[in-house]
């Protein structure tokens, strides 16, 4: 610190620093890189093709030439869980990024706003969130039709309330500080302050929601799978993975337990390096 | 030469659902450059008010500049559009707040807080802006290599000199002081009252000190005016209200100090509390506190007399009548 110090040190290597400081964040960080490497490298990864059928090898057990099993069809569930997180992470990732950002936005210029620009987002917000967000979900997906993207915007879309509520009561609580004033003292025009003095000081519950709706959209697209509407078998998917084992749960327990586990691991480790990151960002805690 | 800043009657009110504050009634003010005014007032005077119009950062709604004007170089601020207004925030006429614990942007480095304001100012490169930003930091007495620390590892005094930093960075032509010790403990203001003298000499900004401290007054304004109820009820030189002071309520502000000489055992305030501003008193504003008040102060509205050049005073017991005060 004390050598580096003449160094002139962006922020977000400076959070990246404080980052690695944390052991646990570290060890989740490094663990995740490892399974997105997995995932996005799959098709090379992958022992088996993974929509290769071996009608004589149904329902294996895991052992040595199929680590997690062979599921009703005979394919490898190692390989179909690889690739199937694929979609999974890929269209969650895209939804809940729709999400946080058009939500924190919208909830950001609510709160800072006020008056009448609050008024007509948060009454547009409660009238989405009095749709139960399958049901919304559902309906959008069904307008759009399946595919990828379409189920990235239909989970996208009903997640967008929780980020303006979240957003707009962070800002609420920036929005009484000095420096707020002092920077428009500064001649600072309303959509900087917004972007460099409001954001940052609101960011960090959004970031521990952005991990945890993570979760919430890979568990809605497999929802959305399972009926049909969102990603269309053979392309596999954690959730309807999931879905198609739930028939042979009692009898054959690999086919619904890996994308399980999988959808599990990921997702802590997902909250673990969310947790680290809004702790990293946080200077204060720095020691 | 005409001054660098002009308040013309302003009148600032706000609009609230219990009722309309009449927070500042009509006040003119003058600063030339380089020149220090002392704004002293009670709380709730309406200072702040005044200082936060001059910018045009009046919280609206509630609060609306309902009449006069102010001219600053020349020009009238209330015509400007909000962008030219931008620019002349932080560059031309520059703001210090009374709690520089709130005032710093708690998960920004001091040193791009500071250059920051240079940024939105100038145009100059991003590494020429932090290098100015490290030499104010070394101008208000902080090592430069602190730069790259954040606003919780700084001390109360030193926060308040990093905000001073900022309002300074771009040699504003005026500096609004809003209270700027009242949060630092006595030894800590010294220092950065000096501070403040010295860069503003240094850097020939004309400042106004907003305070209700006469002995921050005393020590490094030029011109002082006194504040009550959103008016002005005397303005002069320091001299000439630290020993000529006429107005009663200015006498009574010098009477609530206690001597250092004399051992008493009970201050001596002035009766009464500040009126409510939603509904200020007919009339003479302090006359319900003023040992002098007859029948005339509670109808008719003061005129402002001058009682020598450029002492101002706002009471009818001077009215036409400077004799007689001559001789109490």
């Amino acid at each position: 610190m004390k050598q580096t110090k003449k160094k002139k040190r962006g922020q977000w290597r400076d959070v990246f620093r404080r980052l690695c400081a944390n052991r646990v964040a570290l060890v989740s960080l490094i663990l995740l890189c490892l399974i997105l490497l997995a995932i996005v490298f799959s098709e090379q990864v992958a022992p088996y093709v993974y929509n290769q059928r071996d009608l004589d090898a149904t329902f294996t057990f895991p052992s040595l030439s199929h680590p997690f099993g062979t599921d009703n069809l005979g394919r490898d569930i190692l390989s179909r869980v690889l690739v199937g997180g694929r979609v999974s992470l890929l269209v969650a990732v895209l939804s809940v990024a729709l999400s946080a950002v058009v939500g924190s936005l919208l909830g950001a210029a609510a709160g800072y706003f006020g008056g009448r620009c609050e008024f007509i987002i948060l009454k547009c917000t409660d009238i989405m969130m009095a749709i139960p967000a399958f049901l919304l979900a559902v309906t959008v997906s069904a307008a759009l039709g399946t595919g990828l993207l379409n189920t990235a915007l239909a989970v996208g879309l009903t997640n967008i309330p929780r980020f303006v509520r979240l957003m707009r009561a962070e800002t609420l609580s920036v929005k009484g500080n000095e420096y707020l004033e002092a920077a428009r003292a500064c001649g600072a025009s309303e959509v900087r302050i917004i972007l460099k003095h409001v954001f940052p000081n609101a960011l960090s519950s959004t970031i521990v929601n952005v991990t945890l709706g993570i979760g919430t959209a890979i568990l809605q697209i497999s929802g959305l799978s399972f009926v049909g509407l969102g990603v269309r078998p053979p392309t596999p998917e954690w959730g309807s993975m999931l879905a198609s084992g739930r028939t042979y749960m009692r009898d054959f327990w690999p086919m619904v337990t890996f994308p399980g586990v999988a959808i599990v691991v990921t997702l802590i480790l997902f909250n673990l390096v969310g947790d680290g990151l809004r702790d990293a960002m946080d200077p204060k805690l720095k020691r | 030469m005409e001054p660098l800043l002009e308040l013309k009657d302003l009148s600032v009110k706000y609009f609230t659902s219990d009722g309309t504050v009449e927070a500042v009634n009509g006040i003119s003010l003058q600063v030339d450059r380089g020149e220090t005014l002392g704004l002293v007032g009670e709380t709730g005077a309406g200072k702040t008010t005044a200082a936060l119009s001059i910018l045009r950062l009046l919280p609206d709604p509630p609060g609306k500049i309902v009449g006069g004007d102010i001219r600053f170089q020349g020009e009238s601020l209330l015509e400007k559009t909000e962008k030219e207004m931008r620019a002349i925030r932080g560059g031309q006429i520059s703001m210090i707040f009374q709690d520089p614990m709130t005032a710093l942007n708690p998960v920004i480095r001091v040193g791009e807080q500071i250059a920051e304001v240079i940024l939105l100012h100038d145009k100059i490169s991003k590494a020429e802006a932090e290098r100015r930003a490290l030499e104010m930091l070394e101008l208000v007495g902080i090592p430069a290599e602190r730069g790259s620390e954040y606003p919780h590892q700084f001390s109360g005094g030193m926060k308040q000199r990093v905000v001073i930093a900022i309002a300074l960075a771009c040699s504003p032509a005026l500096l609004l002081a809003d209270e700027p010790t009242t949060a630092l403990d006595v030894t800590i203001q010294a220092q950065v009252l000096e501070l403040i003298n010295q860069l503003q000499e240094k850097l020939h900004t004309a400042t106004i000190l907003i305070t209700h401290d006469l002995g921050v007054v005393a020590e490094t304004c030029s011109k002082v005016a006194v504040m009550y109820a959103g008016e002005i009820m005397e303005s002069g030189s320091l001299a000439d209200l630290f020993d000529r002071a006429a107005h009663p309520y200015t006498v009574g502000l010098f009477q609530s100090i206690p001597s250092l000489e004399e051992d008493v055992d009970l201050l001596r305030p002035i009766p009464g509390l500040m009126p409510d501003p939603t509904a200020l008193p007919q009339g003479c504003k302090f006359h319900p506190r003023c040992p002098y008040a007859d029948e005339r102060c509670r109808t008719v509205q003061p005129p402002v007399e001058e009682l020598s050049p450029g002492h101002l005073v706002k009471c009818l017991r001077f009215c036409g009548g400077a004799e007689q005060a001559q001789e109490e």
